[in-house]
């Protein structure tokens, strides 16, 4: 039996720390005493299964049926019947060190497993006084008799009235060991348990033991993750998953990998004076395209949240790779087009069925790319647009998006017949933002476009009905001052790094 | 006032005993569970947390009591003192401990300290700082080698 095979994924559990199991060695004619743990809780656990031997008696002598927690005359018996476990063990030289605070009341249904005669299954319980009910958590575990549970710590846990839980994790490096003595094993099923952690245990009355005694690689997953959510993406995709295989393993939560924010990341570019009006250094195409690879095969398809950095050039191989590896995503933010052929944006938004929400550059052709997520995307609702905002783009969003619920179209050109068909004709619309646009009025021919100073009434009474409609056209305003200066045309790079990640609309900052 | 001046008394697994103000005591969450749960009136072992260890924490959560009216900057600056005295050895036990006891700013402080140990280091040297055994074998880390060859320049 693995010992590996403890825990039960189905039940969500993740076991805390490592429990170490090693090996009493009972000598001809010699009863071996067995003390487990450091912590009292703890031990009523580890007792009870003390020895096989012991236990198997009492399966023997048990009668007992399935048994309801709540039932507190049954609970006497069952803690009768833990009194007679606990002499039996007694007179048989195990020691078992009941501290008064916990009181093991239940041993129930010990019956016989078909697979395996030796098989026992027992339901647990232990009550204490002191300690919480945040830590009881269900999980199925299984345990070598002839094992000890060593000294990694361990809680005993229980509320009143409700159902103990037990956890183990044990090590496959004692397997051996254990393979010593055969006639000891019966493994024993756990329902529920105690919760094991720490690392301080020690033995009682052991002849011998082995504790194998490891450190930074037996920290809690948990823990592992936590140090590793500290990590900056670069680090995290360079090596720490080689450092040995349970930090490689903790290197593959999810947990790590709901966001991938390679906003951090910007090509180094030229800009040149035809298509694609950018010419992207090698050096960093190459280090994308390994960033990309191996994060996306440590993430294992769990991104939900992409983010590219503003003035990264993403190539359509790169795109067509990385939404071939998200398939889950419901939130991006890309904002270089350049080298995007417009089918090969298509072809990842019929992947990216949850998208949700996207940021995304002002694009000539907006119809085929609306059309696409219109397509795949069922719940598509928010959508943010970096650059000029026309009737067309306009237009589209209404024909493809109707049902759109936050729209920013902050610091960039909004013509105001655009603006005002947006309002007329997204009737599902509940945040706009229009922060710092430039927002240009065309008047009949020939008079020449202007920049409007303010909105006037008829846009303040049709935007009245959203839930929230942002604006700003201040003078005195940075933002409005940088629209206007660019006119129109953000040069995000001209400005502090950051920048164009600010928006108005908190779902949409970054 | 008679309820913040109530004391909680901790038990560490080498048989020190801490008495804590309830106040200090309850940035642990899982003792101000056990608080919650009227679970706390008599001493409370910790099965894992030696005495050396349990003083560093409280001393840890008086300051962070203590300096509750303080600026963030303050307290940042005293939590950067706090850590960066604590070795290798401490600072595991430590985040042992703080996960065990649940004290999140405790535990988020000496996770980020161990994030810092371990940027710009390579997987050989963070082995040799954290002493961990390499445990894959020759055929795996070959395979490690070959699938992501380009995982190995982290220097880059």
């Amino acid at each position: 039996m693995d010992h590996q095979a403890i825990s039960d994924p189905c039940l969500e559990l993740r076991i805390s720390v490592p429990v170490e199991v090693t090996q009493a060695r009972p000598k001809k004619g010699r009863k071996t005493q067995v003390a487990v743990g450091c912590d009292r809780a703890q031990r009523a656990a580890p007792q009870l299964l003390g020895r096989a031997k012991a236990l198997k008696k009492i399966i023997g002598n048990s009668a007992m049926g399935p048994f309801s927690s709540s039932h507190s005359g049954q609970n006497k018996e069952l803690e009768e019947e833990a009194v007679k476990v606990l002499e039996f063990g007694k007179s048989h030289g195990i020691a078992f060190d009941v501290p008064d605070e916990v009181v093991v009341s239940k041993i129930v249904n010990l019956e016989k497993s078909e697979r395996n005669p030796q098989l026992c299954r027992v339901i647990t319980g232990i009550s204490s006084r002191h300690l919480g009910r945040s830590w009881v958590k269900p999980v199925l575990g299984t345990l070598k008799f002839n094992t000890v549970v060593s000294g990694r710590g361990g809680y005993g846990v229980a509320g009143s009235g409700e159902e103990i839980q037990m956890m183990f994790r044990a090590r496959t490096e004692q397997s051996s060991l254990l393979e010593e003595s055969q006639d000891y094993l019966c493994p024993l099923r756990l329902d529920g348990a105690v919760k094991l952690s720490g690392d301080s245990g020690k033995f009682g009355g052991m002849e011998e033991s082995t504790i194998v005694s490891r450190r930074w690689e037996d920290l809690d997953t948990d823990i592992l993750v936590k140090i590793f959510q500290c990590l900056h993406i670069y680090q995290l995709t360079s090596g720490i998953a080689h450092v040995c295989s349970s930090w490689r393993k903790a290197c593959y939560d999810p947990l790590l990998w709901k966001t991938l924010d390679l906003s951090v990341m910007r090509s180094d570019f030229i800009k040149i004076r035809l298509e694609p009006y950018v010419y992207v250094d090698a050096h960093s195409e190459r280090k994308l395209t390994r960033l990309l690879k191996t994060s996306l095969s440590l993430s294992q398809g769990n991104i939900q949240t992409l983010i590219f950095h503003f003035n990264l050039y993403v190539n359509d191989e790169q795109l067509t790779y990385t939404a071939e590896r998200c398939p889950r995503l419901q939130r991006l933010v890309m904002p270089a087009w350049n080298r995007i052929k417009n089918t090969e944006i298509c072809k990842a938004f019929r992947i990216w069925k949850d998208l949700e929400s996207l940021t995304m550059p002002s694009i000539a052709n907006p119809p085929c790319i609306m059309e696409g997520i219109a397509n795949n995307c069922k719940n598509f609702s928010e959508l943010k647009v970096m650059g000029p905002f026309d009737n067309s783009f306009a237009a589209t969003i209404i024909k493809y998006l109707p049902k759109i619920r936050v729209l920013s179209l902050r610091c960039s050109i909004l013509l105001k017949d655009a603006l005002i068909s947006i309002l007329d004709n997204l009737q599902n619309l509940e945040v706009l933002n229009i922060s710092h646009c430039l927002l240009i009025e065309i008047p009949p021919h020939p008079s020449p476009r202007k920049v409007m100073r303010e909105l006037d009434q008829s846009i303040v009474e049709k935007a009245s009905r959203l839930r929230e409609f942002v604006t700003c056209m201040k003078d005195s305003c940075i933002m409005c001052q940088h629209t206007r200066n660019d006119e129109g045309l953000m040069r995000w790079y001209k400005y502090e790094d950051g920048l164009w990640k600010v928006d108005e609309v908190s779902s949409l900052s970054l | 006032m008679a309820s913040t001046l109530k004391k909680i008394i901790l038990k560490s697994c080498d048989g020190k005993i801490l008495e804590v103000e309830e106040a200090v005591a309850v940035q642990s969450q899982m003792i101000k569970n056990m608080i919650e749960d009227d679970c706390a009136n008599e001493e409370i072992p910790l099965p894992d947390i030696t005495g050396e260890i349990l003083s560093m924490i409280i001393e840890y959560c008086k300051m962070h009591v203590d300096g509750e009216n303080n600026s963030n900057n303050e307290l940042i600056a005293r939590d950067a003192d706090f850590i960066t005295r604590v070795d290798l050895n401490t600072l595991y036990y430590l985040i042992v401990a703080a996960n065990f006891l649940n004290v999140k700013s405790l535990l988020d402080l000496t996770c980020q300290r161990v994030a810092d140990i371990i940027k710009g280091k390579s997987p050989e040297e963070i082995r040799l700082t954290f002493n961990i055994k390499n445990d894959f074998t020759p055929e795996e880390e070959e395979e490690i080698r070959k699938k992501n060859a380009w995982a190995f320049d982290y220097k880059d």
